[in-house]
């Protein structure tokens, strides 16, 4: 497997009222294609810093953020931008759909934003639909759907453009947790079906038990890591991630 | 570009987009009107100019009168006597000149306008002089009797028996408390000569208490060529007197001409910047409400050029739209205020105006759009 995103020694400061923050605090990690990483932390734990700069809409104060061995550092806003339109989805926590447009417009809006042609995006929104199932509510206006229903648009809509990374800010922050099981399994089939690489962002060690593998973040430092073998009931899950947190 | 996303936009906030639409067409209906007022008083002056060709108007103007403001002067006195003796100058016609009496009998309500009515008493048998090109179009062109009046056709509207219908030949009309019979109506004509009343000089001067006096003597050269000398003459051997010709007349209609475009340009260029500040406005809360949305596009990888095309295209919407909808609002207050309209010149006028609310359009898109590209992708993150 090749890495796809690889950061090295990345810190990120943010000046806040005359004084200075340390979100993330020399964090060096790889993501290969095809693989389910979650970054697990308390708020403030710099997990959500972390995975802007990884999606290309921040940029580290310093230190090295690699997209296919590409440095971010190096490119204009004009690239980056192109960057998570071609080459990056974002699944937001609030789900951030346009309030104007329907679940189809609020899919084929990517594609319109990556220059695909009119009749592929038909093509692929329709494709997108049933795989989020929402083919029926096609022409509904976000404030008509359900939360759950909502982030599947919002999945959609990231992966409209086959990005080769999709990255989640607590996808099932908004959620009750039943909705929030099809979502993360949602989640879980893209990257297991469909080669997708997956990193979310969650404070919940349930979201977590999807992936392939955790990183502990506490302090803007990663404190622990753990790859999660397949055949493990939850409740090993679990077990192993509270003592990789307690650690 | 997201002109469909741009149009939904608006949509969301109806109400809003609604009302700032009626504020550009309120602001294009004023500017439409405004330019029919120019032309009107353009092609009103050129009419007049064209008249007084070959002419000299000799009167006595009163401290402080300026011919732009009043012309002819009805304040203007000459002597009977001296106004006989001009007639009988070096160069000048006596047959196509004449003594002539104004007196306003009607003012206008309208702002910058000449009178409604205004009686001319001109020498019979020397009408031409006072009309130069412009003819009677109905009826006897000569005042033959003592009771007789030829009829301008705004004087011939005023006159009317019903509203919006003129006098006719042979009907009679009052003025100042007495009655006269009309024998001739003029062609149209511009205003000065449109809202004349032309009655013998010396019933105009019993009826308005002028005996004796004239307010200007219009003088004809015999010769063309000659009106060079006539001025001369007069000017020399009547130093009071206040000669105006053809170039004095074209002179000063240019000056006010000037200050009333100036004015009428202040008013339209005020116009225009108040669009531009009331769709700026809108744009600009528009924009800081949808910050969020905004950062979602830029997230999801909206360029800043496509931000700046959809707010542009908002702003145009609602310019265009407004100018779309300002030719039938136009017209309307057109009819209501003149009783008449321009179609071809206010469609032409109207047609003109699409370039403004281009202007108006994108002008008033230029701050809102740049608050709109410099929303950074991060502020999709920012939780309600």
């Amino acid at each position: 497997m090749s890495t796809i995103i690889e950061t090295r020694n990345v810190h990120r400061v943010f000046g806040l009222n005359g004084m200075t923050v340390e979100a993330v605090r020399g964090i060096s990690l790889a993501v290969q294609a095809g693989e389910f990483v979650a970054i697990v932390g308390p708020s403030g734990s710099g997990k959500s810093s972390l995975l802007h700069m990884l999606g290309a809409m921040d940029r580290a104060s310093q230190g090295e953020v690699l997209f296919e061995g590409q440095d971010l550092a190096r490119l204009g806003d004009g690239q980056r931008t192109d960057l998570r339109a071609s080459k990056i989805g974002f699944v937001f926590q609030t789900f951030n759909l346009m309030p104007t447009l329907n679940v189809y417009e609020n899919i084929e809006i990517a594609m319109r934003l990556g220059g695909v042609p009119r009749r592929e995006r038909r093509q692929r929104t329709g494709d997108l639909l049933a795989k989020v199932g929402l083919t029926q509510r096609a022409r509904h206006l976000p404030r008509h759907l359900s939360g759950g229903e909502r982030q599947r648009v919002a999945i959609a809509r990231a992966l409209a453009n086959r990005p080769r990374l999709l990255l989640a800010d607590e996808p099932t922050g908004n959620l009750d947790s039943r909705t929030g099981t099809g979502i993360l399994e949602l989640l879980r089939a893209v990257c297991s079906q469909d080669g997708q690489t997956v990193i979310i962002v969650t404070h919940d060690f349930r979201a977590a038990s999807y992936a392939d593998r955790v990183l502990v973040l506490r302090d803007g430092r990663i404190r622990g890591e753990t790859r999660l073998q397949g055949d493990l009931d939850t409740h090993q899950v679990l077990g192993q991630l509270l003592e990789l947190e307690l650690g | 570009m997201l002109i469909d996303i741009a149009f939904k936009n608006l949509w969301q906030r109806r109400l809003r987009t609604i009302l700032t639409i009626l504020g550009i067409v309120v602001a294009v209906q004023l500017y439409l009107s405004i330019g029919s007022i120019m032309r009107w008083y353009d092609e009103d002056l050129q009419g007049r100019l064209l008249a007084f060709g070959g002419k000299v108007y000799v009167q006595r103007l009163v401290s402080g009168d300026l011919i732009s403001e009043d012309f002819p002067s009805s304040s203007s006195s000459i002597d009977t006597e001296m106004a006989q003796e001009l007639l009988g100058g070096e160069g000048v016609d006596p047959q196509t000149s004449s003594l002539a009496l104004f007196v306003t009998v009607e003012r206008s309500l309208r702002p910058f306008s000449p009178p409604l009515v205004i009686a001319v008493g001109i020498q019979p048998g020397h009408e031409g002089a006072f009309l130069g090109t412009f003819a009677v179009s109905d009826g006897a062109a000569v005042l033959r009797g003592e009771r007789d009046v030829i009829l301008g056709r705004d004087a011939a509207l005023h006159y009317g028996s019903r509203e919006g219908e003129m006098a006719t030949v042979g009907e009679t009309i009052v003025i100042a408390g007495e009655t006269f019979t009309v024998i001739g109506l003029l062609e149209p004509t511009p205003t000065l000569f449109a809202s004349a009343v032309l009655l013998p000089l010396e019933t105009a001067q019993r009826v308005f208490d002028r005996q004796g006096t004239v307010s200007a003597v219009i003088l004809t050269a015999r010769e063309v060529g000659g009106v060079a000398a006539m001025r001369t003459w007069v000017e020399t051997t009547y130093p009071a007197l206040s000669v105006t010709g053809q170039e004095e007349l074209a002179q000063n209609v240019e000056e006010m001409y000037a200050n009333m475009r100036l004015f009428f340009n202040a008013i339209n260029t005020t116009i225009i910047l108040v669009a531009i500040v009331v769709i700026m406005i809108v744009m600009v809360v528009a924009v800081m409400e949808r910050r969020r949305e905004i950062g979602t596009l830029r997230a999801i990888g909206a360029r800043k050029r496509v931000i700046l095309g959809m707010i542009v295209t908002e702003s145009l919407i609602i310019s265009l739209i407004g100018v779309i909808l300002a030719l039938p609002a136009s017209i309307g207050m057109n009819q209501l205020a003149w009783g008449s309209f321009y179609p071809s010149e206010i469609l032409l006028e109207w047609l003109r105006s699409f370039g403004i609310a281009i202007a108006i359009g994108v002008l008033a898109s230029l701050l809102p759009a740049l608050q709109a590209m410099r929303v950074d992708p991060l502020e999709s993150l920012r939780y309600e």
